[in-house]
């Protein structure tokens, strides 16, 4: 009780004071704001120039008259008026203080008092509250408690007094301006002066210091935080539409969006009640001055899929009711119309294709329906076309049929040859051994113990057929002249077996074995040519599959020979088009934006994702490939250092194959501890592991590269002293071209120097500037193929064998004359083990591929021997085109 | 007749033995001329035709080689060029039997070869037209003979007659001509030579053909074809086709295993076109035996010498020093009493001739993709052998020095069907053709291409030794591997074991990759794992040779493994390793050294 009493009577003698201060005039009021440090306000804010000036006048003042001490008494407080803001970095780094404001608009400038914020409206509501109902007597008890609530207690910061600790009677006090309320001060002019990023530091110190509170669902912030907060988000907004950059205004509108969901609730002053008011323009007006330039742009590109992004997931939801909306809508949506005329018109003059391509682009521009009275259905009119029409995109890293500049077929050229020409016999399916199938004959039956087969050819081509349909005449004639030593496509392999042909009728002819071969599905693997016009060099395919329709450097178009008639109840694929990307990851990228829609080689890496991820199960189908792809070193025939038996050893030992399958090709440590499980694993054969050919007891060679250098060094005794260069083609493709040059690496640690060429630009065509090739194939008949292979020539010709051994030449040929498959075998398990020991090749690895296709195509095979098996049976069926870009989760 | 075993310079002994021969001919003649004055004057030199066995077509000459006279000729004909000294006359004379008994006159003196000029039939087949009238091919044959006789002189006794039997009367009547059909019309002529020509007007170009039955030889050559454009050297056209087509015909005299001495038939005549010799320096010639009956001294069979030819090396009128290029050995020993060993010249007609190369015993199975090289002199089958290396054989420095020596060969690949293809050089007109199997020669002939179109070489069968010698190269390289890596591996211990402080669990490991390499012994076995089978294989089917080579393969294999896995040093190298151990825990720790 004297304790209180002795209080209360100082702090009387202070509003005495006080009262004498005011009285006397303005004084040195910096005095009592020890946060101003004018030395450090010179070096944070060069903008507050005058205020710091005057600061550090004040503060110099001080400094000027430190020793003198005056009585407390004579000075008088400073008026708000005159209250400078404090600097940032005053606020930042500096003691927080409050102003506390007098109803003399004086200023205490003390230590932050609580209760905070809205101190007095907070002192007056407590008193307010304080419980009336109690009796006399314990009101008289709580008496203290209750006078205390009508004193705001005043800590003055860094004062030598004893007891710092005043109490202001409530009813002289106005206001607290808080050390919050400052820094929501210095943050307004900051963003008047434009300078954001020090506003945002400030916000974010403000959120620091005044975390908000939760009160039931909602957060409360500080009172004037969110208004400066959504202000400088929008000034923000503005400011980089001004600067053109609009996705990041629209980044900044997107968060403004959900946060102005919340407004504050706290009774705004002047300046932000009015901008409270404008917010929503000026929100509406930015977002529409952020969208509709990209909107324009992607419009101006052709980019309909991004232009209706903008248009849908960034201005309707920001903005739903945004005029432009209705603008741009209505600017596609007549686009769409158009187009959509155009392809009922074309389907009308029964030009499918370019109906086709005019409602792809129509559901490209605008997918959805056109609500206005005879508007065209787009769903209707896109499937029909596309029923009517379809057309294949491929996305691949390098087209087919582009020059390769390598010595032997890439797998852009096979695709090609794929698509252009149809053998008389093709494989179907493998199955450790290759089933053949046939598109022309009916039936082919051999008689007298296989020296005779009659073949009748179908009466007329299937409907689904792309290629005109043949004659036994065409056939025969393209067979006699494979047979005619004289003809420059002279088969001589073919003419070993066949000793005579007849035509029996248009669709019928014999065909004559002097020695009955092994398979003759093999040996009809051909397809059927007839010599070119008079006027024409070459040859034409008579057996045609497709045709290349149009090409360029990013994409090539090939259709059908034959487009299928009107009228029938189905159709099927019309149209390839290849789509070059870069890299695999470009492809895979926009592959899921819908830009193609089979991609017919991916790096193993990738499969795994595609096979457990949901979303993408829901949308494609991963389909393995029936063949293993063979990668190889094959050598030059007419290298004269690798005729060398030791240098092509040492290049074999010097490779450690394990290591880099497994860490370039297929990016999976785990091939190098269990190879069964993994994609690929290393070979000792020019062909697939699970071939009748390949014989699992002939194991691949191991690194050694001690050995290497041994061998190497006596190699370089028998070659005069020194291994020469040596110079190794590849194809560009990125996986092989990467292993290629670790394989480059690999050698050179061993001592062999191995240079990678550019295969386009500097191999030549005779094939002597190169030595060493890295290809990939895959070879389902060993029996037929190994011969061509061998001699990195199209047919299997004896000449062409003048480079090899005579023993192992002579084993190739009793290949050849293998009177059956058992026979035939014995001779592949010897060839394998002196291929192997001789190093004639340089098996690498084999990689189980896969082809990824949208569920939306049938009629494919389940496991497809190549990316284009059976095209002509495939069925597409339509698709809207899906925007793969996520819709904005509404907030 | 002579028969000569032995090589010898026969220039001047060939000269003397020429008078003898004239001495003891000459007293022949006169016994035969006392015979027949006994008996009745003259010889009957169209002597009937004994039966004729078939005769081939000189086109379809097919022959084996196996260091032994391939298949006979056989041909039981009669011999206008009886032996017993027919002068060179037309002789139509027929014993007439007269009763009335002359005086006994001394027979004429045979004409020697040298001096006995050919008797040339020369047929000429020409039909007449609108623009071609009978007197004008008349008058061509008169311009014929003229030319020829100024061209050729007095070698040949040369008459032109109409040719009224071929049909077509042009270059397809005469391919259709056989030996078999020219010898039956011609077989009792004394002619040596039968020479139809046909020529055939196409607008004004005139297609001028010919083709020359050789009777001697009783082969028909194939056709020569010209072109003239002028009327006017029509004549001469034909003349030249007609000293084209005419090769001489030599007795050799002395016949060695390299060279022969021969006379040629009217060698004393000097022609007046030194174009038109029968015989010149570089002529290639085939040799020929004719054997005579006992009794009648006719003609009964003609042989040739297979792979088996005369180069004219030098020559002096009508005696010429040839040299012998062969696949057989020595096959001049022929001749004697009624045998004569005789040459005829041979020259190209076609541009090419294919070689078709047949297993003796499977004459199905052609030998495909077998190299056949060709060169331009003999070398020995060791010479052979390195002359054109196969792809990536290893070679000494001696080797490729003496191949570089020589001309490049060409080096040919016998195609599916078994066959390679030989073209005519100029410069090489005599080849020598080699036909390689791995490292070894199968076969070593010379040949004269482009007289026939094709010929069959058949060959031993080489499979098994082939198959030997490319299972022996597989282990070869194994050998290489197992060397480089033990030798690696050792000199890894080496280099630990001197090391200040060996890892001894290290240098167990190498030692025990040492141990796991193959050993000689399982070398051994692997080869005669090789060896037996292959071996029972040839002497199955009596291939003696094939299994002596691979016994020599193997043997040399052998020798190779033993030389680079010598057990003896992988013994030592374990005892050095092992002193090295005892002396390394014998040696006292921290003994500062």
């Amino acid at each position: 009780m004297k304790i209180n009493a002795l209080r209360i009577a100082v702090v009387l003698l202070v509003a005495t004071v006080i009262g004498w201060e005011l009285s006397s005039g303005p004084a040195s009021a910096q005095q009592q704001q020890p946060a101003a440090r004018p030395a450090q306000s010179k070096k944070t804010q060069p903008k507050k120039a005058d205020t710091k000036k005057a600061d550090t006048k004040k503060a110099d003042t001080k400094k000027a008259e430190p020793a003198k001490p005056e009585p407390a008494e004579e000075k008088p407080l400073p008026k708000l008026a005159d209250m400078k803001t404090p600097d940032v970095t005053t606020l930042l780094q500096g003691k927080p203080v409050c102003w506390v404001v007098t109803i003399k608009d004086e200023v205490i400038v003390s230590e932050p008092v609580k209760p905070r914020p809205r101190t007095r409206e907070q002192m007056l509501k407590s008193i307010e509250d304080w419980p009336k109902g109690k009796s006399p007597a314990q009101r008289r008890a709580k008496k203290i408690e209750f006078d205390r609530l009508h004193f705001l207690t005043v800590v003055l910061p860094e004062t030598s007094a004893d007891e710092p600790e005043y109490h202001l009677p409530i009813r002289f006090l106005k206001n607290v301006v808080h050390h919050e309320d400052l820094m929501l001060k210095r943050i307004d002019l900051l963003m008047d002066a434009s300078d954001f990023r020090a506003a945002f530091e400030m916000l974010l110190a403000l959120e620091r210091v005044a975390p908000p509170k939760r009160v039931g669902k909602k957060e409360v912030f500080w009172p004037g935080y969110v208004d400066r907060r959504n202000r400088l988000m929008l000034l923000e907004a503005e400011r980089k539409i001004k600067q053109k950059r609009l996705q990041s205004a629209l980044a900044y509108l997107f968060d403004l969006n959900s946060l102005k969901a919340d407004p504050p609730t706290e009774v705004a002053d002047e300046r932000y009640t009015a901008f409270r008011q404008q917010l929503n323009m000026r929100f509406a007006k930015a977002v529409g001055d952020a969208t509709e330039p990209l909107i324009a742009s992607a419009v101006a590109a052709g980019d309909f899929h991004q232009a209706r992004f903008f248009l849908r997931d960034r201005l309707r939801a920001l903005v739903p009711a945004h005029p432009a909306i209705s603008k741009w809508q209505g600017m596609l949506e007549s686009r769409q119309q158009n187009l959509l005329g155009k392809a009922a018109a074309a389907t009308a003059a029964s030009r499918h294709d370019q109906a086709a391509l005019l409602a792809d682009q129509a559901i490209r521009v605008w997918p959805a329906g056109v609500k206005k009275d005879k508007a065209l259905n787009v769903n209707v009119i896109y499937t029909a076309t596309s029923r009517r029409f379809q057309t294949l995109t491929v996305g691949v890293v390098k087209l087919a049929g582009s020059p390769s500049g390598c010595p032997f077929p890439t797998e852009s050229d096979r695709r090609h040859h794929e698509l252009l020409t149809q053998t008389l016999f093709h494989v179907e399916r493998f199955e450790n051994i290759p089933y053949y199938k046939t598109d022309y004959f009916e039936r082919f039956e051999p008689t007298d113990l296989g020296r005779q087969v009659e073949f009748a050819l179908r009466p007329a081509p299937a409907s689904w057929q792309a290629g005109p349909g043949l004659s036994s005449a065409a056939i025969v004639s393209m067979l006699s002249a494979r047979i005619d030593p004289q003809n420059r496509h002279f088969d001589e392999r073919l003419a070993t077996f066949v000793s005579g042909l007849s035509v029996r009728s248009p669709r019928e002819f014999r065909l004559r074995f002097s020695r009955v071969p092994v398979s003759p599905e093999a040996l009809l693997k051909i397809p059927v040519v007839a010599p070119a016009p008079a006027d024409q060099d070459g040859q034409q395919v008579l057996s045609r599959r497709f045709r290349v329709h149009d090409r360029n450097e990013r994409r090539a178009v090939y259709r059908r020979e034959i487009p299928e008639p009107d009228g029938l109840p189905g159709y099927h694929v019309a149209e390839i088009k290849e789509i070059r990307y870069d890299t695999y990851e470009k492809a895979l990228q926009a592959m899921l934006r819908g830009e193609f829609a089979v991609l017919p080689r991916m790096p193993s890496w990738h499969v795994e994702t595609f096979r457990t991820n949901k979303r993408l199960l829901q949308q494609f189908r991963v389909l393995p490939y029936a063949v293993s792809t063979t990668h190889v070193i094959q050598f030059n025939p007419r290298s004269q250092p690798l005729k060398n038996h030791e240098l092509r050893k040492s290049l074999a030992v010097g490779l450690d194959r394990t290591r880099i399958l497994a860490e370039t090709v297929l990016r999976d440590s785990q091939a190098r501890v269990d190879s069964k499980q993994a994609q690929g694993r290393v070979i000792s054969a020019p062909y697939p592991s699970r071939s009748y050919a390949y014989f699992q007891q002939n194991r691949p060679r191991p690194h050694n590269p001690i050995l290497a250098i041994s061998l190497a060094t006596v190699a370089a005794n028998r070659l005069g002293g020194k291994v020469p260069a040596l110079k190794m083609v590849c194809s560009t493709e990125p996986i092989v071209h990467a292993a290629a040059t670790q394989l480059v690496a690999q050698w050179k640690r061993v001592g062999l120097e191995v240079t990678l060429l550019d295969s386009a630009a500097q191999a030549s065509d005779d094939g002597t500037d190169w030595d060493l090739a890295y290809r990939t194939l895959h070879m389902t008949e060993p029996i037929v193929e190994l011969w061509p292979f061998l001699t990195m020539q199209p047919v299997a010709r004896v000449a062409d064998l003048m480079y090899l051994p005579d023993w192992l030449r002579q084993e190739l040929i009793n290949l050849d004359r293998a009177e059956n498959f058992q026979l035939a075998l014995k001779v592949l398990q010897r060839l394998h083990r002196n291929i192997q020991e001789q190093v004639l090749v340089l098996p690498l690895w084999e990689v189980d591929e896969v082809m990824v296709l949208p569920r939306n195509i049938e009629g494919f095979p389940q496991k497809p021997l190549s990316p284009y098996q059976g095209l002509e049976r495939w069925v597409i069926q339509p698709q809207s085109p899906q925007d793969a870009i996520p819709r904005v989760r509404p907030q | 007749m002579t028969r000569q075993s032995s090589p010898v310079d026969c220039h001047r002994p060939a000269g003397r033995l020429r008078h003898v021969v004239a001495a003891v001919r000459l007293a022949a003649a006169v016994v035969l001329v006392i015979g027949i004055g006994r008996g009745g004057l003259g010889q009957d030199e169209k002597s009937s035709a004994d039966p004729a066995s078939a005769s081939k077509e000189s086109a379809e000459t097919k022959s084996a080689v196996d260091g032994s006279v391939g298949s006979d000729k056989t041909g039981a004909v009669s011999d206008p060029e009886a032996a017993s000294g027919a002068s060179g006359n037309k002789a139509d004379q027929a014993a007439t039997g007269e009763a009335t008994v002359k005086p006994v006159s001394r027979p004429p003196e045979p004409t020697p070869d040298r001096l006995r000029p050919y008797r040339v039939l020369l047929s000429l087949a020409m039909v007449s037209d609108p623009l071609v009238s009978e007197k004008a091919i008349q008058q061509l044959r008169r311009d014929v003979a003229l030319v020829l006789e100024r061209t050729i002189g007095e070698t040949w006794q040369c008459e032109i007659q109409a040719n009224d039997w071929l049909l077509p009367a042009t270059v397809v009547g005469l391919d259709r001509v056989t030996a078999t059909g020219m010898l039956d019309r011609y077989q009792q002529s004394h002619w040596d030579r039968v020479m139809l020509v046909t020529v055939s007007r196409t607008g004004t170009r005139f297609e001028v053909a010919g083709r020359t039955l050789n009777l001697p030889t009783r082969a028909l050559v194939l056709s020569r074809r010209r072109q003239e454009h002028d009327r006017r050297g029509l004549a001469s056209t034909v003349a030249r086709l007609a000293r084209d087509m005419f090769r001489a015909t030599v007795h050799v005299d002395l016949g060695g295993a390299k060279g022969a001495d021969v006379t040629v038939r009217a060698g004393e005549f000097p022609v007046a076109d030194p174009d038109s010799e029968q015989l010149r320096v570089g002529d290639q010639l085939e040799p020929f035996l004719r054997y005579r009956d006992r009794k009648t001294n006719k003609v009964v069979r003609v042989q040739l010498f297979p792979w088996t030819y005369l180069t004219v090396a030098e020559r002096t009128r009508a005696s010429a020093r040839c040299e012998l290029a062969t696949a057989l050995r020595n096959p001049l020993r022929g001749g004697g009493r009624r045998v004569d060993l005789m040459a005829v010249g041979i020259a190209p007609v076609l541009e090419t001739t294919r070689i078709t190369l047949l297993p003796r015993r499977n004459r199905n199975r052609p030998l495909i993709g077998h190299r056949v090289v060709v060169l331009s002199r003999r070398l020995t089958k060791k010479a052979a052998s390195t002359a054109a290396p196969d792809a990536g054989a290893l070679e000494a420095d001696d080797e490729k020095k003496k191949r570089a020596a020589l001309l490049p060969p060409r080096r040919l690949l016998s195609d599916r069907r078994g066959r390679v293809e030989i073209g005519v050089d100029e410069k090489m007109p005599l080849i020598w053709m080699y036909v390689m199997s791995g490292k070894s020669v199968m076969a070593r002939v010379p040949f004269v291409p482009g007289r026939v179109p094709e010929i069959e070489l058949l060959l031993p069968d080489d499979a098994t030794r082939l198959g030997v010698e490319g299972q022996v190269a597989r282990l070869r390289g194994e050998l290489i591997d197992t060397v480089a890596q033990r030798a690696v591996q050792m000199a890894l211990v080496k280099k630990m074991i001197d090391a200040e402080t060996p890892d001894w669990n290290k240098i167990d490991g190498y030692m025990k990759k040492i141990e796991d390499l193959p050993t000689l012994k399982s070398f051994q076995d692997e080869l005669e794992s090789i060896e037996f089978p292959a071996i029972q294989s040839a002497m199955k089917v009596g291939n003696r040779v094939s299994a002596g080579r691979i016994r020599r393969i193997c043997n040399d294999t052998r020798a190779l493994f033993s030389r680079h896995l010598d057990e003896l040093k992988l013994i030592d190298f374990r005892d050095t390793v092992k002193d090295a151990r005892k002396s390394n825990k014998v040696k006292p720790r921290g003994d500062g050294n």
